[in-house]
């Protein structure tokens, strides 16, 4: 039979090296950077005034509640066009605001964002007001935030009827049934509550966090918006061990699909045909397994369209010694793992993958991809000395439908080392290169500013009336290179973050006119033509571009 | 000068004579004495030996002799003699390894475990016994202890190659692929072209993700053992797997029917030609294979899954619907298995995970897995209810031989 290494083998993992090291040191001196590729990042969290920092102070072993958690999210709360940063772990939140030059200012205090054991955050306007909420999910607390404008915010959770939640990872704000308002779902992982289920487990001679065989798992919940700033819970009863939620239009269904990257247990890919039932087509999709129907540590999610087919392909990232899985989107709701012939599977196996994101990093049209991991043992050295409880980042360029790794010439990339969780992609500096801002679980936050190569670009944002102003779920098209490029607009996907709700289109060497399809989530369909290239623009379902900024 | 020699060259001759008179005599009276027993005995016929023993049932030698005589055949009448030998020499390492190997292959593993310590703890260096002992570890899922033997057998043999192999195989297993890798360098350091290590690497890289490497060794391997089934299965399962493109479908292809001449019967052989095809998109030949999988191996979770796949590309709904229920059900036990087994792995001699185990493994349909269960379980405690349960279902000759224990 296919060899298979036996997963989460807690009890079977050895002793190796017993001295006491530095939880967040690398298993191994970083490796050489090699000469500058075309996709490089330059950290500057520090430079740009974000200096949000997760730790658990040195304690060890930690459990898996303390080794769970760190959010990011890239979000416009002051609508000035400006992507400010929101930042929330355990016992900690940060919110930033742009101050228009790249750098930020900490306005956590004066937002009304309290500090509670959190685990990642969700954004979206919920209330059509204009203004992006926030949703902070956490254990055994959550808070739906309400925008209240000039900075402040007010947690409505109880008025808004959100509740019944034990331990909440990620979240999405989306309009599922297709009403104009964003709903939410809320994912859970399992349910922890010591003494009466276990703190630590024996990992051969060590202790160290259980795995998440051990405890039972936690269904997420859906909340309908039922306008007026209130939301109704529907039944819902999902496979639960939830990480990464992602709510995207992944079948030919005009409702969105709700996808959950589950931890050892099999994905769920939820679908609506009819309007009133929801079905999990996870199994049958081909997504809930890996290629050979074995069973995945799913972490994050993200769709995005890879191989330019026209239809939006899925990534689940996975545990140490399992391939990340590229599912490939078949239509007709069936998908084929692909993880080992696009080359992208492979150099993802010995780590502990957690946010991604499908992103065109370099403008050449093509999606490439960003992973940062984290182990979910702090100790896993004691037991393994190959193993570090901080990770490396990882890119891979998208080279017509195959990835290469490049995380060594990619710049600061390259020596990055994190307890990588939650992962935000936006262009906070709108320099038409979308950036990354990666949670680190125990250190300082990590904003990569994106320094690559690039080609001509052009960034879509929506502007609608009604509740959904930002237009998630909307799908844009662009014809680029004889193609027709789609990209989706959303805030959710990955794992415990939130993203600009923007279209990124990376042009490559084309410019002149671009002729743009909206196929906005309520099934209205729109065109509008853009001049030229290197350029943000808002679209309105009246075909409009409400205002037009050139960059680059 | 030559003439005045002879006298000389006489007495030195007649010396000589006498010295090699002497000497055999000396080598004769050694050889019938009880320091020349073991060169005695070697000599003698099984039957010969047996006799002597008749008369003679406590010369060590002669049972030791006999027992390690037979073990090396692989004769189960070996464990009488050895029993004897070890009963009057426990720290004999060579017949407390052989013992300890017997009762291994007959499946007590507690009393092979009492032996093999036995034999480790008066001859820590005993290669062999560390190796025996590794192997035990081993079949219990106990790799933590397994690798301590093969580490101690390593370290003084550094030059013994097998140590390196199941050192590695046992860090493949707890998931430590650094040491995994270095094992199997030391292993093949030792033996470059030993195609059964070039397989293990082949596993070892494909795990970390190294493919390409590993498929190169795979394929070494495969071209230095053509005629070996399990490596040209594992060529064609590491390509199946972690197939890069077309060639590598191509490749699997030739291996698969590599495994076809070899062995004609071998039951996963329509898996592997299944999945090939699948992997081509060829749905409907490949639900042909598959259904024969599901009748040729029905053991086999990965069968039902890459059916039920195939079934669902064929647009069959209610079969691929019948087919996802199977995998389904059969996956969640599996889970639950690997959940008691990994409680085990830290609790191995807790009766009540195992009586879990056994139950889980009668669903699964795989009786040949709970009676493996049942019989660990009674060598800890026979009469404990939960086991006596599954006991009283056995014939009574199978339940005796279960529950018989180490004296």
């Amino acid at each position: 039979m296919i060899p298979r290494l036996l997963l989460a083998a807690t009890a079977l993992l050895a002793a190796g090296c017993q001295t006491r090291q530095n939880p967040s040191q690398p298993a191994a001196a970083a490796p050489s950077p090699a000469p500058d590729g075309p996709i490089r990042f330059a950290s500057v969290a520090a430079q740009a005034g974000i200096d949000f920092r997760l730790s658990n102070g040195g304690r060890t072993p930690l459990t898996i509640l303390e080794t769970s958690g760190g959010g990011a999210a890239f979000l416009d709360f002051d609508s000035d066009g400006w992507l400010d940063v929101l930042l929330a772990g355990p016992h900690r939140v940060g919110l930033y605001r742009s101050l228009r030059n790249g750098r930020f200012a900490d306005v956590t205090r004066a937002s009304g964002l309290a500090s509670r054991h959190w685990m990642g955050c969700a954004a979206g306007d919920y209330d059509g007001d204009g203004r992006t909420d926030v949703f902070l999910s956490g254990y055994r607390c959550h808070a739906l935030y309400r925008n209240l404008g000039g900075g402040r915010f007010a947690d409505v959770t109880r008025a808004a009827g959100i509740e019944g939640l034990e331990w909440s990872m990620s979240a999405a704000f989306a309009d599922v049934d297709l009403d104009g308002r964003l709903d939410l779902f809320v994912s859970q992982y399992l349910h922890f509550d010591p003494p009466r289920t276990p703190r630590l487990c024996q990992v051969g001679r060590v202790v160290s966090a259980c795995g998440p065989e051990v405890y039972d798992p936690l269904s997420g919940r859906l909340f309908m918006n039922t306008g007026h700033g209130r939301f109704k819970a529907v039944p819902w009863k999902d496979t639960g061990k939830t990480w990464g939620v992602l709510v995207s239009r992944l079948t030919d269904a005009r409702r969105p699909a709700i996808y959950l990257a589950n931890d050892m247990m099999p994905g769920d890919l939820w679908v609506n045909r009819t309007g009133r039932r929801w079905e999990n087509i996870g199994p049958s999709s081909g997504t809930a397994y890996d290629a050979q129907g074995h069973l995945q540590g799913g972490m994050a999610v993200d769709s995005g369209d890879y191989d330019r087919d026209g239809r939006l392909d899925l990534v689940v990232t996975t545990y140490f010694a399992q391939a990340s899985s590229l599912y490939r989107n078949d239509a007709d709701g069936l998908f084929t793992v692909t993880s080992g012939p696009t080359g992208f599977g492979p150099p993802t196996m010995p780590y502990v993958k957690f946010g991604t994101g499908f992103v065109d990093f370099d403008n050449d049209g093509w999606l490439d991809m960003l992973c940062a991991s984290g182990h979910v043992r702090d100790n896993v050295r004691d037991f393994d000395a190959s193993q570090s409880y901080a990770q490396p980042l990882q890119v891979f360029r998208n080279q017509s439908g195959r990835f290469a790794e490049v995380s060594l010439a990619a710049g600061a990339i390259a020596s990055q080392r994190a307890v990588g969780r939650g992962v935000a992609f936006g262009d906070y500096n709108r320099d038409g290169r979308v950036d990354a801002l990666v949670c680190d679980l125990e250190g300082p936050a990590i904003l990569l500013e994106n320094r690559s190569d690039s080609g001509h670009w052009l960034g879509v944002r929506l502007a609608d009336s009604g509740a959904n102003r930002h237009g998630l779920g909307a799908l844009v098209r662009a014809p680029v290179g004889g193609v027709e490029l789609v990209r989706e607009v959303r805030t959710n996907g990955g794992v415990l973050a939130a993203h600009e709700p923007a279209a990124w289109f990376g042009l490559g060497a084309q410019s002149g006119q671009i002729r743009l399809k909206v196929e906005w989530p309520d099934g209205r369909t729109t065109s509008a033509t853009v001049p030229g290239p290197d350029r943000i623009v808002t679209l309105t379902p009246s075909g409009h571009t409400k205002k037009s900024e050139v960059r680059g | 000068m030559r003439s005045g020699t002879r006298p000389v060259g006489r007495r030195v001759a007649v010396a000589g004579g006498a010295l090699a008179a002497l000497a055999a005599g000396a080598a004769l009276a050694w050889y019938y004495s009880p320091a020349g027993a073991p060169a005695r005995y070697q000599r003698m016929s099984l039957v010969d030996l047996r006799r002597h023993l008749e008369g003679h049932p406590r010369d060590r030698v002669a049972w030791r002799t006999l027992g390690l005589r037979l073990a090396r055949d692989g004769d189960a009448l070996a464990e009488r003699p050895l029993r004897e030998a070890f009963a009057l020499d426990p720290s004999d390492p060579e017949v407390a390894t052989g013992l300890g190997e017997l009762l291994l292959a007959t499946g007590r593993l507690p009393e092979a475990f009492q032996v093999l310590r036995a034999a480790v703890e008066h001859n820590p260096d005993f290669v062999l016994a560390r190796m025996a002992l590794g192997r035990l570890y081993r079949r219990k899922g106990s790799y933590l202890h397994a690798v301590e033997q093969y580490e101690h057998a390593a370290k003084v043999d550094p030059r013994n190659g097998d140590a390196w192999h199941e050192l590695a195989m046992c860090y493949l297993q707890m998931q430590q692929s650094q040491k995994a890798q270095e094992a199997m360098r030391r292993a093949l350091e030792i033996e470059p072209r030993h195609p059964h290590y070039l397989s293990l690497k082949a596993s070892v890289d494909a795990a970390t993700g190294q493919v390409d490497s590993g498929i190169e060794a795979a394929r070494k391997a495969a071209s230095i053992a053509p005629t070996d089934l399990k490596i040209q299965v594992n060529l064609a399962n590491i390509l199946l797997a972690h197939q890069r493109g077309p060639e590598d479908l191509r490749a699997a292809e030739e291996a698969i029917g590599q495994v076809e001449a070899l062995a004609p019967d071998y039951p996963l052989k329509s898996y592997l030609r299944g999945e090939l095809e699948r992997l081509r998109g060829n749905w409907q030949v490949a639900a042909r294979y598959l259904e024969q999988a599901v009748r040729d191996a029905p053991e086999q979770n990965e069968v039902y899954f890459s059916l039920f796949q195939t079934y669902r590309r064929l647009n069959r709904r209610a079969e691929a619907s019948r087919m996802e229920a199977i995998f389904r059900r059969r996956q969640e036990l599996q889970r639950q298995i690997d959940n008691v087994r990994i409680a085990l792995g830290a609790d191995s001699d807790n009766v009540a995970l195992y009586a879990r185990l056994i139950e889980l493994q009668l669903r699964a349909g795989d009786e040949r897995a709970a009676l493996g269960s049942l019989q660990a379980a009674a060598q800890i405690d026979p009469a404990a209810p939960q086991i006596q349960k599954y006991l009283r279902r056995l014939p009574k000759e199978q339940a005796a031989a279960l529950t018989r224990r180490a004296p």
